[in-house]
């Protein structure tokens, strides 16, 4: 009985040393994020005089009012969300369905299938060729160049389609169709409620890579009313193209931090909503890559 | 079985459609050119209007090409459209590469950015593909259309005869545009703007007065030296930036804040310290006499560079940011405190604000940019020859080239003339006179740039909105006779500035010179590996990672740039340049 | 979830068996299945398969007007552009490059996800779990701009954020950017920082669906903690991290272009020239030559064909030695 309760608390402490442990790795990883957004609150001048820690200095709202007044760097947003949007749709419908006849045993093409997919993993045609057939597509400076190329990730499907032969057991979908159920009527009916979790995973997979890309629109855009948030923050933040600040180098300077804090913000918001999801998914799909 | 065939099927579907895409062709109307004008409007090029097809590069931050007030007003007076294909500097190698492969994508003119490399593999291969401008009876599908100078470019062709009035001891236009089969394929750019032929190193001339005057013991008062003019030899210089180091140069209580001399990378700071020592390039550069391409960075001469400049890192003179520092903007996070750099006009690196501490004579307040010129080149106790600058070159050719799969050759070589005319100088410099610009006088001596008051950006942003000779796009014809006459405090005086360096200018490559395309293929394979070892050298050597004053460490950089295929590069140069004795 | 939908669908084998409902031709060859595929395999092979044709000019001196097919070949029997690559002088400093970086990051963005996850794996509170995870995660949704951006700003000489701590530890007040010894720890260390979170999901989740009549077990043996954690939880996750090294080792040569190339200065060259980098510096010179197109792309090629080998070899030692494959 001793022996017990001495285990429980040797337990508890344990239990509360890991916590704090964890908690301190956890707030190292913030610093980084805490110090750009603490850049992006402070005046211009101590933040190019290094003076900024986890606190602004010389606490100032001017550069958020001055960002918004920044045409390109609100078009670009529009335009990523429109992207983001329609490409998630497009890329998660298509893995979706695309992983569905792969994961049943007796699709016939299914060996084929997997090795056709499974070979471009490896080898591509290079920047040339790809160039060219966008643009004999007659895709180039189109939106469709930005969602297109790139859209379909096989190893998603890979990942998806384990997901659908490992966690759907086989005799549900035997029984639809004893139920009289066409195998689209299976995929829809029962197949999708059940990959919610991995639907989610590749919904944010999607919401991150289109939000954050930027070389597809490097390469075949050049509308700049057709630009990508990423395009133009390049052009603030590594070409140093723009007018950011009117002349002021210390200004510009600061107002990088807040296209950065402006920028990354969507993603750092939404992803907490689907947490749940990406914990669930991404370890069911993975298990047997 | 079935499968198969439908998956076969299908294939040839996707295919068939991607082969589809058709071409319309254009019928070609002769009758519809006029190559002199009207009576009305001598710059009016078609009766009826026709669409040229224009690929061109675009900076990233310039608004469209089609929203630029040249393009449209260029379109008024010829009636012709423009249709615009302008990828970004990242795209533009594929993109050209692309149209080649569709003949609906082909454009019937590639305005700036020609590379020469590709001019000569066209011509070697008798690829066909650019059209000669100066060929006597040349023929397309049209027609004769005979040589474009001649028959309808008489703007471009005075401007080739005179040597676009620049000395010809400088550099000579013809044989610039002239390939070795004796033709030309790209019309030139030329530039004679005293600011825009160099990069400048600039020193703030207030600082070597706060040091002169409060500093008995400083460099400057013990030497004389109470203006940028006085500094003669890099030892000045660098006796200059020592006392920035030591003493309270900017006049601001701390004598600790100023950083004496920062660069983009090494490379601006090295071609200034270089010059005093002989070279203008770390790269191949052209011997004086002309007689041979010597390879710098192998040089007793770049040593001594090195060895100067990993002095001066030692003793703090240095930005520490330097090799960091990928662009002006991350050089001028620390602008206001820099006493010297290379930029192309110091607003663009310090601020415009105005500085507290330091007055005029008349007790006004300096703003940071007012207080920097120019430094001219210097000697050294190694090296008392000429003086040297590094020069950018008056022309390149890489102006405008036109496929031959065009049939508006004639159309485009006007247009092009009229880009080349005292109108069209003026529209691709700074837009329509007495819109965007008015004279001054009756006698046209200066001009006034018209920003609106409403325009938010500074005036190169605006400039953007006329012409595409803003970021990376050059000018057909930049100049000094119309830009030089800008009326302009701050862009006077740095054309003032700049004119200290024009008699000293070396280009260390002259473009009259040019190489086979393997050569330029072996150049280009060869300078993709080479080239980063010696920018890390430098760096180390410099910043003391590697000891300069050691010898085994200068023999074994001189092993790796030999490894590297160094004397290689050197032998293409003189090979190449032994062609044209 | 799935337990509750699979009541719904309770029938005994027998049911199955007894009522077969005759199946369509339709459904039998799988058409329906056929069609859902289709959009994708149309995508695959206009996207991935129709560029291969341009695999040919790294056997070709390609130039735009006689285009891929058009181009001569170039002599060696094609096989110039690789005997070019395989002999240039910084081939193995290149080689070395890529593989210093992908090496250092197989073996800490295999292995510390896995720490990090058995340990957060004890973390009991749930707020604090909850927490933990979601700092964790924020990073990795940085784009790589930004973070290179970040880094240049917090590396800065002197001033850097970073710097200064890296000073008071009594190193130089250089920037960390410009030091090649530095280069491989900053690109490593920083992408552990955007990923360690986001890679440990695998994990975590494989861990919480330990059996827990394991645990009791090991309890009832006397297993301490941390016994239990490596005796236990560790050994159930295995045969996941092995597929997860695997796939990483077959891209041990597809180092990412875009950090590298964004993190390259003069200072650090020697260590931040790697394959890609090199292979996009042949592919645009910036002095003004001709675009190696057909060199760049036998480079390409070349780094597929390594890496194809070594998936597969690794693929095949990992089914003699562990029993865990890829395919």
């Amino acid at each position: 009985m001793v022996r017990f309760s001495r285990r429980i608390n040797r337990d508890k402490v344990f239990d509360v040393v890991i916590t704090v442990i964890m908690l301190l790795i956890a707030l190292l990883f913030l610093i980084p994020l805490i110090n750009v957004l603490a850049c992006s609150f402070s005046s211009p001048d101590s933040v190019v005089a290094g003076e900024v820690g986890l606190i602004p200095v010389g606490f100032t709202l001017d550069g958020y009012k001055d960002i918004f007044k920044e045409e390109s760097l609100m078009r670009g947003f529009l335009n990523s969300l429109l992207y983001t949007f329609l490409g998630t749709v497009i890329q998660v419908s298509l893995q979706m369905l695309c992983a569905y006849p792969l994961s049943r045993k007796d699709f016939k093409g299914r060996r084929f299938l997997n090795i056709f997919l499974t070979l471009t993993m490896f080898i591509s045609g290079g920047m040339i060729p790809t160039y060219l057939l966008i643009s004999n597509l007659n895709m180039l400076d189109t939106m469709w160049a930005i969602i297109i190329p790139g859209c379909v990730s096989v190893f998603n499907i890979i990942v998806i389609r384990t997901y659908m032969s490992t966690s759907i057991p086989g005799e549900l979908q035997e029984a639809a169709r004893i139920d009289g159920c066409g195998d689209f009527q299976i995929f829809l009916k029962i197949i999708l409620p059940l990959c919610r979790p991995i639907i989610f995973v590749m919904v944010l997979y999607a919401i991150v890579g289109y939000w954050n890309s930027y070389f597809n629109s490097l390469l075949y855009v050049q509308s700049t009313n057709l630009y990508p948030l990423q395009r133009v923050l390049q052009d603030m933040l590594v070409s140093n193209n723009s007018s950011l600040g009117n002349g002021d180098p210390n200004k510009a300077e600061q107002l990088k931090y807040v296209t950065i804090v402006i920028s990354s913000l969507p993603l750092l918001v939404i992803y907490p909503f689907f947490q749940k999801y990406f914990e669930k998914g991404v370890v069911m799909g993975g298990v047997k890559g | 079985m079935r499968k198969s065939t439908l998956f076969l099927s299908l294939f040839t579907l996707i295919g068939g459609c991607l082969v589809s895409c058709g071409n319309k062709t254009v019928d070609y109307n002769l009758d519809n050119f006029l190559p002199n004008g009207t009576s009305e409007n001598p710059y009016q090029i078609v009766k009826e209007p026709i669409t040229i097809h224009i690929f061109a590069p675009k900076s990233s931050g310039n608004p469209e090409y089609k929203d630029q007030k040249m393009f449209k007003y260029l379109s008024k007076i010829t009636n012709i459209n423009f249709r615009f294909t302008t990828p970004d500097t990242s795209a533009y190698n594929n993109q050209r590469a692309a149209v080649w492969s569709n003949p609906k994508n082909t454009p019937d003119l590639f305005l700036f950015n020609n590379p020469i490399a590709e001019q000569v593999q066209y011509a070697e291969n008798n690829f066909d593909a650019l059209t000669p401008f100066n060929k006597a009876g040349y023929k397309d599908s049209t027609g004769e259309v005979g040589s474009l100078i001649d028959n309808y470019m008489p703007n471009y062709k005075k401007l080739l005869d005179n040597n676009f009035n620049i000395d010809r001891s400088k550099e000579d236009a013809k044989k610039t545009a002239t390939l070795s089969n004796g033709l030309m394929y790209c019309s030139l750019s030329a530039k004679d703007v005293a600011r825009d032929l160099t990069y400048k190193m600039f020193i703030n001339n207030v600082w070597i007065k706060n040091v002169y005057n409060g500093y008995p013991k400083s460099y400057a008062k013990t030497h004389n030296i109470d203006d940028a003019s006085k500094i003669k030899t890099i030892d000045d210089y660098v006796g200059i930036l020592t006392d920035f180091k030591n003493y309270d140069a900017n006049n601001d209580g701390r004598s600790d804040n100023e950083i004496p001399v920062s660069s983009k990378q090494y490379e601006y700071f090295r071609n200034f310290i270089l010059q005093s020592y002989g070279y203008v390039t770390n790269g191949m550069e052209i011997e004086d006499d002309g007689s041979k391409f010597t390879f710098v960075c192998i040089t007793e001469a770049y040593k001594k560079y090195l060895k100067t400049a990993n002095s001066m890192w030692d003793a703090g003179l240095i930005d520490k940011n330097t090799s960091a520092n990928k662009t002006d903007t991350t050089m001028a996070a620390n602008g206001k405190i820099l006493g010297s750099f290379v930029a192309a006009a110091p607003y663009l690196i310090t601020s415009q604000k105005e500085d507290p501490n330091n007055f005029k004579e008349d007790g006004s307040k300096y703003t940071y940019d007012e207080e920097y010129v120019t430094v001219s080149p210097l000697t050294s106790s190694y090296y008392n020859g000429p003086l040297k600058q590094l020069g950018l070159g008056y022309f390149r050719a890489d102006g405008a080239t036109i496929p031959t799969k065009s049939i508006y050759k004639r159309e485009v070589a006007r247009l092009l003339d009229i880009m080349y005319s005292e109108l069209g100088t003026q529209l691709i410099s700074y837009g329509v006179e007495n819109e965007d610009w008015t004279w001054d006088d009756e006698a046209h001596t200066s001009w006034t740039f018209n920003v609106p008051s409403s325009f938010t950006g500074n005036q190169e942003e605006y400039r953007a909105t006329i012409t595409p000779n803003v970021g990376s796009a050059s000018a057909l014809y930049w100049s000094n006779d119309f830009v030089g006459k800008m009326n302009d405090k701050v862009i006077t005086k740095l054309n003032e500035q700049s004119e200290i360096y024009t008699p000293y200018l070396k280009t260390p490559e002259p473009q009259e010179y040019k190489f086979t395309s393997k050569e330029y293929e072996e150049i280009t394979t060869i300078k993709a590996s080479l080239d980063s070892q010696i920018t890390y050298y430098e760096a180390s050597f410099i910043e003391g990672n590697i000891d300069i004053n050691n010898d085994s460490n200068w023999n074994s950089y001189l092993s790796t740039i030999k490894k590297f295929h160094g004397n290689k590069l050197e032998d293409i140069y003189n090979t190449m340049l032994q062609r044209y004795k | 979830m799935t337990n509750i939908k699979e009541k719904e669908f309770n029938f005994s084998k027998e049911e199955l068996i007894r009522k077969p409902k005759p199946r369509s031709l339709w459904s039998k060859w799988g058409l329906t299945l056929f069609l859902m595929a289709l959009p994708t395999i149309i995508y695959i092979f206009v996207f991935h398969y129709m560029p291969l044709e341009g695999l040919i000019i790294s056997f070709k001196d390609y130039n735009a007007i006689q285009g891929i097919w058009g181009s001569p070949w170039t002599s060696m029997n094609g096989f110039k552009y690789f005997y070019t690559f395989v002999t240039s002088p910084n081939f193995w400093t290149l080689v070395k490059n890529t593989l210093v970086l992908s090496i250092l990051s197989i073996i800490f963005n295999s292995t510390l996800p896995i720490i990090y996850a058995l340990f957060l794996n004890e973390v009991k509170y749930k707020w604090a779990k909850k927490t933990v995870q979601i700092i964790m995660y924020a990073p990795y949704f940085i784009s790589t701009v930004v973070l290179v951006g970040i880094l240049f700003i917090l590396f800065r000489a002197d001033t850097g954020v970073l710097t200064k701590m890296l000073v008071s530890l009594g190193f130089d007040s250089t920037s960390a950017m410009t030091n090649p010894k530095a280069f491989a720890s900053i690109y490593v260390i920083s992408g552990l920082w955007q990923g360690l979170g986001w890679w440990s999901i695998v994990y975590m989740g494989s861990l919480a669906n330990v059996d827990p009549n394991l645990h009791d077990a090991a309890k009832i043996d006397g297993a301490g903690r941390f016994r239990r954690i490596f005796a236990v939880n560790f050994p159930s996750i295995v045969p996941l991290a092995i597929i997860m090294l695997i796939m990483s080792i077959g891209n041990i040569l597809n180092v990412g272009f875009e950090k590298v190339y964004l993190m390259y200065t003069a200072g650090n060259s020697v260590s931040s020239e790697i394959i890609s980098t090199y292979v996009y510096r042949v592919s645009f010179p910036t002095y003004g030559g001709i675009p190696q197109y057909s060199y760049a792309t036998a480079i390409g090629l070349f780094n597929s064909v390594i890496n194809i080998i070594i998936l597969v070899s690794a693929n095949f030692i990992s089914k003699k030695v562990s029993d865990n494959s890829l395919w």
